[in-house]
């Protein structure tokens, strides 16, 4: 039973599987999502954060379900529409596999009966870029144009019918949060078609598409999509992306110019406050007054008053004793399965009290500000703003947000990396994750140890942190081979986010993260429990306490608390507590246990994200930065 | 001159882009060669930030080192006006 739970466990987070495979050609939808015999594929397609879930939610409103794409890390919503099946796809700006969202979009789109692609009236010009990609691949679509309202509001005026001439496809306006528009788009799926191509663009196609088993796969040859299979006569590489691109761009401004007519006199409210949020003076301060008003919100009021409910109450209470009770029925406390059920890291007790009375609490209230920030356009703002720092460590401003997220949990952040632009920068950033970034529950335990000994000593602490930061990112940037990507980010305007959607996106995320993290929780847990009963655990301690007590002078019972805090690093603060030390000593160990290894859930999400090698990289890593920054920090103040 | 060179509230015509993804990527939010884009904020040793139209783009600092941009005009006395004040005072407006 033993060897089918490890095997669930191994398959479930591909560990032994190796992830890197390389795909050839398109990933098969039927394969991750149940499509009944006859159903046709309806897709939703458009840009980020036009409302392509409010239309979803609309659309569909129950039996939604959730499937990862295997090979890759985006996850799509499904649900039936009637006799057919309706699919979410991630918000993209074209058809192109620039990254996994777009790649995964792609394969849904290629695969689609129907298209609905959702067009945000304000942004034409940017959104019909992928409308007109969509038609150039010859797939039947209807487009809902949403936000007229706000288009309205802005002194935009869209002329419908030509729009619909130019495109040649049905164009339905739509307010969707306000619920108009919805059933007009639901009754013109059954009127999809396919739309007119960009004139040379068709051409282009023309001489190629004999070669191909359908118009939208000519397409992407001669954009040279790298998943395309090239047939024997043509030459393996088309060189025609640019000239296309360029094509469609010019179509599509002169579509917008046809269309589209300006009556707003200067610029909005909403556009001044986009402009200030980015200039030094009133920008930087509010930046660090939105980040701790979200460190009052997670760090302070989920952290102490939710967990101390749900963790304090909920399962120490009621869940701990219950669960320990109904384990010794059946067996008993002191056999090999007891503990590993409910002993010091059981199974039943440990893992599900961490992962739900005080992860739970914290993953939720962290997404909630993260999907709050991605709504209201504040996200992009602030790698823009942080952009110059992250350079000089081998990132861009879009790394901000998996920096600002480990601070709540570093295994949610890692697996956020994914939305960094190369592999070379998710190295880097995971590498900081994972040694120098200190999770919520972790500095929760810190603070509580520094604050007593005075000003100094938490400005020593954090200097130290923070250097050991900037210099390894410094470090990871030299050493590493390759270039990181430039940041080119897509400013939308702000806006008050909607609570609803917000909600939903907190709930669907934090599930997600969930369903990730459980199985690798419950993986550590036995994990430690083995070695534990098996005596390993007493070795490593007799093997650490040299570097302990030697090099960073530490009393040499501290190597348990380095043993704990490899489970997790705030039981190893937390096993700090108890220790006779001065207030160097404590410093030291606390700038130790900070740099150490991420806990044992985090360190198994970074060997799925990153790959085992790298992982093992990360994880020795750390146990080096941490003894070193001790050791030499030991040596001033010890 | 590159896009790196131009200064806040200056109007410039894109000449190339050096990096053939990152052009694509442009080429998507209306940015390529010929497109008129108006420098609206330069982060101090950081992102330029382009406006055309409605779309606003962040541009890294070394990504803009590799546009060529050509200047067409722009509101240079803006420059000075850009004080705290100044921009309160535009924004109760």
């Amino acid at each position: 039973m033993v060897r089918k739970v490890i095997q669930f466990v191994a398959i479930r987070t591909g560990i032994l599987l190796g992830k890197s495979v390389k795909r050839m050609g398109f990933l098969e939808i039927s394969k991750s999502i149940k499509v009944p015999p006859g159903a046709k594929k309806i897709v939703l397609a458009g840009n980020p954060n036009v409302g392509k879930s409010v239309f979803f939610n609309a659309l569909t409103n129950r039996y939604v379900d959730v499937s990862n794409f295997p090979g890759t890390t985006v996850d799509i919503s499904y649900s039936p529409l009637g006799n057919d099946i309706l699919m979410d796809t991630p918000g993209i700006y074209g058809i192109s596999s620039f990254n996994d969202e777009e790649r995964v979009a792609r394969d849904v789109i290629m695969q689609a009966d129907a298209v609905i692609n959702i067009v945000d009236a304000l942004h034409l010009e940017r959104d019909l870029f992928l409308t007109q990609h969509i038609i150039d691949l010859g797939i039947p679509m209807v487009i809902a144009l949403n936000m007229m309202d706000e288009a309205k509001k802005n002194g935009v005026e869209i002329d419908v019918q030509v729009l619909e001439r130019e495109l040649g496809v049905q164009v339905v306006p739509a307010v969707a949060i306000e619920g108009k528009g919805i059933q007009e788009v639901k009754d013109a799926i059954s009127r999809v078609r396919a739309g007119k191509k960009v004139p040379q663009i068709a051409a282009l196609l023309e001489a190629v598409k004999v070669h191909f088993s359908s118009p939208g796969e000519a397409l992407l040859y001669l954009e040279e999509d790298p998943l395309i299979e090239v047939p024997a006569p043509l030459p393996p590489k088309a060189d025609k992306q640019e000239e296309i691109y360029r094509q469609r761009r010019l179509r599509v401004n002169e579509i917008v110019s046809k269309v589209v007519r300006e009556t707003a006199k200067g610029a909005s409210f909403s556009a001044r406050l986009g402009q200030l949020s980015l200039q030094t003076i009133p920008g930087i301060p509010f930046l660090f007054l939105s980040l701790l008003a979200m460190y009052y919100f997670v760090g302070v009021f989920v952290a102490q008053t939710v967990v101390e409910f749900t963790e304090g109450v909920v399962m120490e209470q009621y869940y701990s004793p219950f669960m320990k009770n109904l384990v010794e029925r059946f067996f008993s406390p002191g056999s090999l399965t007891g503990y590993i059920l409910a002993g010091e890291y059981g199974i039943l007790t440990m893992t599900v009290i961490y992962l739900l009375g005080l992860l739970l609490p914290l993953v939720a209230g962290f997404y909630f500000s993260l999907s709050f920030m991605e709504d209201s356009g504040y996200l992009p703002r602030i790698a823009t703003l942080t952009d110059r720092l992250l350079v000089k460590l081998g990132l861009n401003g879009r790394a901000i947000i998996p920096i600002i997220l480990g601070l709540g949990c570093v295994t949610m952040a890692a697996i956020t990396t994914r939305l960094l632009g190369s592999r070379r920068e998710r190295i880097i950033a995971t590498a900081l994750l994972g040694i120098a970034i200190p999770c919520s529950a972790q500095l929760g335990v810190i603070f509580g140890m520094v604050s007593p000994l005075g000003m100094d000593c938490l400005f020593l602490y954090l200097a130290v942190i923070i250097g050991v930061f900037i210099f390894l990112g410094m470090v990871l940037d030299r050493v590493l081979p390759g270039r990181s990507t430039d940041l080119l980010i897509d400013l939308p305007p702000l806006r008050l986010p909607r609570l609803k959607n917000v909600l939903k996106k907190t709930y669907h995320r934090t599930g997600h993260f969930l369903k990730e993290a459980a199985p690798l929780f419950a993986l550590g847990a036995l994990l430690i429990s083995l070695l534990n009963i098996s005596g390993l655990l007493v070795s490593i301690q007799d093997f650490l306490s040299p570097l302990i007590s030697g090099w960073m002078k530490l009393p040499r019972e501290a190597a348990t608390a380095f043993i704990m805090g490899i489970v997790r690093r705030d039981f190893g603060a937390a096993g700090l507590y108890s220790l006779d030390m001065n207030t160097g000593q404590t410093l030291v160990s606390l700038v130790a246990i900070t740099l150490f290894v991420p806990c044992i859930a985090s360190v198994l999400v970074i060997f799925k994200e990153r790959g085992l090698k790298d992982g093992l990289l990360i994880w020795f890593g750390s146990f080096f930065t941490a003894f070193l920054a001790g050791g030499i920090l030991a040596a001033f103040v010890a | 001159m590159t896009l790196a060179q131009a200064e806040k509230g200056e109007r410039l015509i894109i000449r190339s882009i050096d990096d053939s993804q990152m052009r694509m990527k442009a080429i998507r939010f209306g940015v390529m060669e010929g497109a008129e884009v108006i420098c609206a904020e330069k982060l101090p040793s950081g992102p330029v930030v382009i406006r055309r139209g409605r779309q606003e783009l962040a541009v890294g600092r070394g990504l803009a080192q590799n546009i060529t941009v050509e200047r067409v005009g722009g509101a240079r006395y803006r420059r000075r006006r850009g004080r705290w004040c100044g921009r309160l005072f535009s924004l109760s407006r």
